[in-house]
């Protein structure tokens, strides 16, 4: 068994870690940096449920190897709330019920930050198709668009 | 408030609070199956069967054992060797004995120190197979010479010469038949089919679990249930009860799927066997697909008599459901959903629960309803076309109410199907114009509901706010309904109460968090409870005032002089006695523990608009509307969350989902990439309507809303595509595939 | 004694001498399944494979000591469950 070591930034942190070189970031964010708000749904990049920032891009980290982090820029769940306060997409989803078991939650809501960051003024169907590789099996989704729309609206009107 | 009091004025019940756990669950720090770990721990892995019947000749696992870093290798040898009855089909399912029964069947775990070690130990283990005939389609597992999934499966029930895979028989039903049909102007029928259905929650099955030499363990896990859990394991395992202490992580979704055990005994043997080690297992998604779930797939024959007016004069169905090598199909929920809505003179049901070689089928919300559904109620509106007929007004006409029998025996007490008729009826997705290509579909559908055995209590804290302790995990948002009756009972505000989920230890045996009875039964556990508290508050005042108990009564948080012959007192609140409880006999708890009457049956009614593609078959969902009775919303998102939710797993049954077999009677499609469950981008918006008709015997009025919603989308779809077609599906999924060959030759699918 | 209409399924009358509502005198739900196991013992493995009751409309799980109003009609069926 090889490990190889892994210096990386994750939500603002520098961090350091031993990787297997078989591991993936996902494994590594929960098994060695001890983060397990994004979660294992599929393993296989159909779920999203393990959503993450990967130097700026939305990726999959089941889909991403841990040692690939290397040097890189990661934000997770864990970073998105303020010091002091909720981001506006986790207060939005906990007043407009958006989440059931919750279990999905953090990969929504990781993916929902990334596309108002790139277009706060998105239509429905914009919301749809770009969280069509999150899957949520308790609320039907209705709820979801419902909060990220509005958090769009609140966004752009506090702009 | 008196139980028969219920009456619209509440404060809380009925608001939309922030639900109480909804900070970690957006931040990501809440807990769930496989995000807690422990010093010293292992992982296990599971070696499954690849194929669909087999007979073990032989496991050798010397190599693996031999491996660096594995710690314990179980097979059945590992297993008591004398249960019988459930506890055995428990355990035959949980690892296979002398034959795999199922694609995915367990033969081996492995517990090591990493996963890697564990998986690759698993491709070290030999395991021996002869190859035994396997059978798939239930109907085809019928018949006579059908190989045989397990020798004398049949229980009591079944009629001498049937198939040896019937594992059990039922008939019921009332009144004359002929007579029925006889004074039906049209009477038809026709076969439906209904593939199986996984329930597909987001979280893969997760325990970690401790078990020493002398049979104390415990264990963290999702489930929906950890007292089914405990007492399944130490069924399997004879180990004693009690000894075994179950804590519930936060559960990332169960639909009835997790009321059950797969991986927990294992992870528990696994332990034993490494001297007491931890061992924690996490399933994959494909292992989920292959062994946990399904739903039963069907096979169903229907006829129904109806005046040519659209009152309905008799039916009979006959349902053969496979559920898997143990049996267990809910063919007779099945059967008494039926023709539940609707007052019939005469009706006859006949169902089979027939084995096959798949995986033990597990409950999946409102369990044998959906399937019922989609083979009545898309027949009534085959007639309903026939005859011209508006399809609401057909159901209003032969829609149950209070005091009606019903169709499986018993009469209804007050219930809400005609209400909710009525709101469909005038919402305006009703009277939208259609396009061309474009459909409209209607269906009911109906749930009982289920009480269960409960325990919770509830504890007054010394500045005054409230904890509840219940033993159902909240898997949509029954914290803050629970925190919501108990605010209302206790007439203090919503963020005094907190709702805690208790492991096994702590209360007495709570069924899981299925029936859609969490708000229902742990809510009405919650209001006796509370009142206990509410009554020794009074007492304790009344010795204050020396008056007597009989004279204080309570109101909005404070212990109040009843009436002028009490006395001149100042209220005392619910804060100032709580401060003073060290000095008027100390703690004030109440505990409830019963199986918990009064289930309100919850009856739904859903529009769909369709438009098919006719090049490509596609099906694409315009709109929907959702409208059910909850008897009283407690926290109304949440109920329209059950209800979208509800709707959106039976468009996904309806249209995607499936269970695909080769040949080899192994499962092709065990990943979400190939098992499609609804995305974003499928669906419109789920409209709903909820409709109020109090249950009588629920202190708030709660029915229990959760399942009934499952059930009318795979009608309610299969009517709105034949009415844009003019061509019947009748067997489920209507994949584009299927959709566009009944368009070519109006072939129904069977 | 008081008497109660018990309704069973149709396909145990084979263990009933074809009768699907036996007429039986029960005061609770304990004497009831005692009467049944008693005067029918076919049933045995029916009563035994869990079951459930609905007296007088109203479903809940066995109580052996829940009484019974007179005249009641009582169902007895398979041990619900739910998803």
């Amino acid at each position: 068994m090889n490990k190889i070591h892994v210096k990386t930034n994750i939500n603002g942190d520098q961090v350091e870690f031993l990787a297997d070189s078989r591991e993936t970031l996902l494994d590594c964010l929960r098994d060695h940096v001890g983060l397990t708000g994004s979660k294992e749904g599929c393993g296989t990049g159909d779920c999203g449920a393990c959503s993450c920032i990967f130097d700026g891009e939305l990726v999959s980290s089941c889909l991403v190897l841990g040692v690939e982090a290397e040097g890189k820029s990661i934000e997770t769940i864990e970073g998105m709330a303020g010091q002091e306060d909720l981001h506006p997409l986790q207060k939005k989803f906990i007043e407009m019920a958006a989440l059931q078991c919750g279990f999905c939650t953090p990969g929504i809501l990781v993916a929902a930050k990334a596309l108002l960051e790139k277009n706060n003024n998105p239509t429905e169907t914009e919301v749809r198709y770009w969280l069509a590789g999150n899957l949520c099996r308790c609320t039907g989704y209705d709820k979801i668009i419902k909060a990220v729309m509005e958090t769009a609206k609140d966004i752009r009107e506090t702009a | 408030m008196a139980k028969d009091d219920i009456t619209k004025s509440f404060k809380f019940i009925g608001t939309r609070p922030n639900r109480p756990d909804g900070f970690e669950k957006v931040t990501g720090r809440a807990k769930y199956g496989a995000d807690i770990s422990a010093v010293g721990m292992l992982h296990g892995a599971v070696l499954r069967s690849p194929y669909a019947h087999a007979r073990i000749k032989s496991i050798n696992f010397e190599k693996a054992a031999k491996l660096d870093g594995v710690k314990a290798i179980i097979t059945r040898d590992d297993f008591p060797k004398d249960r019988e009855g459930e506890p055995l089909k428990l355990l035959e399912n949980t690892i296979a004995g002398e034959i795999a029964y199922y694609d995915g069947h367990a033969i081996a775990a492995v517990a090591a120190t990493s996963v890697f070690t564990a998986k690759e130990a698993l491709k070290e283990i030999e395991v021996e197979y002869e190859v035994l005939p396997h059978v798939i389609d239930v109907d085809e597992a019928m018949k006579p010479d059908a190989p045989i999934v397990r020798k004398n499966a049949g229980d009591f029930s079944v009629p001498e010469g049937s198939s040896p895979n019937v594992a059990s028989y039922i008939e019921f039903g009332r009144g004359d038949i002929t007579n029925g049909f006889d004074k039906a102007d049209i009477v038809k029928s026709g076969l439906f089919k209904t593939e199986a259905a996984h329930q597909g929650y987001i979280e893969p099955h997760a325990c970690m679990a401790q078990l020493d030499h002398n049979g104390q363990g415990e264990m963290w896990v999702c489930t929906q249930g950890h007292w089914y859990i405990r007492q399944m394991c130490s069924e399997v395992l004879d180990l004693e009860a009690s000894k075994l202490c179950v804590t519930p992580s936060e559960i990332g979704g169960g639909f009835g799927g997790k009321t059950t055990i797969f991986i927990e005994p294992l992870a528990l043997a696994l332990s034993k066997k490494s001297g007491g080690r931890p061992v924690k297992i996490v399933m994959s998604r494909s292992e989920v697909l292959r062994a946990t779930g399904p739903t039963a797939s069907a096979s169903m024959d229907v006829k129904i008599g109806m005046t040519k007016d659209g009152y309905l004069t008799a039916g009979c169905v006959e349902f053969r459901m496979q559920g898997g090598a143990f049996g267990g199909s809910p063919v007779s929920e099945a059967l008494q959903c039926a023709f539940a809505s609707y007052n019939m003179e005469a009706v006859h049901h006949i169902g089979f629960d027939v084995l096959a070689n798949r995986p033990r089928a597990a409950a999946y919300r409102a369990p044998g309803s959906p399937m019922a559904a989609f083979a009545v109620e898309s027949l009534i509106d085959e007639m309903c076309t026939d005859l011209d007929l508006d399809p609401i007004d057909v159901r209003l006409m032969n829609a149950v109410a209070e005091g009606s029998k019903s169709s499986y025996g018993p009469k209804f007490k007050k219930i809400g199907l005609i209400e909710t008729l009525e709101a469909t009826k005038e919402h305006p997705n009703y009277s939208i114009e259609l396009g061309a290509n474009q459909g409209r579909g209607v269906a009911a559908g109906y749930w009982m509901n289920h009480g269960g055995e409960t325990s919770v209590s509830v504890s007054l804290a010394e500045d005054g706010s409230v904890n509840v302790s219940v033993g159902t995990p909240d898997i949509g948002g029954s914290r803050a309904s629970i925190a919501l009756m108990t605010a209302e009972t206790y007439g203090i505000p919503y963020d005094s109460v907190r709702v805690n989920i208790l492991e096994t230890g702590a209360l007495g045996f709570n069924e899981p968090t299925h029936g859609s009875r969490a708000t229902l039964a742990s809510g009405k556990a919650v209001y006796e409870a509370a009142n206990q508290t509410i009554a020794e508050m009074c007492r304790r005042v009344a010795k204050k005032w020396q008056i007597d108990p009989d004279a204080v009564y309570w109101e909005n948080g404070y212990a109040k002089p009843a009436g002028p012959n009490a006395g001149d007192f100042t209220p005392i609140s619910i804060k100032q006695i709580a401060s003073e409880m060290d000095q008027t006999g100390g703690p004030i708890a109440g505990h409830h523990e019963s199986s918990i009457r009064g289930v309100g049956h919850s009856f739904g009614v859903h529009i769909a608009d369709v438009e098919v593609d006719p090049e490509t078959g596609r099906v694409t969902v315009l709109r929907y509307l959702v409208a059910q009775d909850a008897g009283r919303a407690v926290h109304p998102s949440y109920v329209e969350g059950q209800f979208q939710g509800g709707a959106v797993q039976g468009i996904g049954w309806a249209l995607n989902e499936e269970y695909v077999y080769g040949e080899d009677g192994c499962l092709q499609n065990a990943a979400f990439l190939d098992y499609r469950i609804p995305v974003a981008s499928d669906l419109p918006n789920i409209d709903t309507i909820i409709v109020e008709v109090p249950n009588p015997d629920h202190p708030f009025g709660v029915r229990g809303v959760g399942e009934t919603g499952i059930a009318p989308p795979l009608p309610a779809l299969a009517n709105a595509v034949a009415a844009a077609t003019k061509v019947r599906l009748r067997s489920l999924p209507m994949s584009p595939t299927k959709v566009l060959k009944a368009l070519k030759t109006g072939n129904d699918g069977c | 004694m008081m008497a109660v209409n018990v309704y069973l399924w149709a396909s145990l009358k084979k263990f009933t001498n074809d009768k699907d509502i036996l007429t039986i005198e029960a005061t609770t739900i304990g004497e009831l399944v005692s009467v049944l196991r008693r005067d029918f013992p076919g049933l045995k493995p029916f009563l035994d494979s869990g079951i459930s009751f609905a007296i007088n409309g109203e479903l809940s799980n066995p109580n052996s000591n829940e009484s019974i109003p007179d005249e009641s009609e009582i169902y007895i069926m398979q041990k619900l469950k739910g998803g």
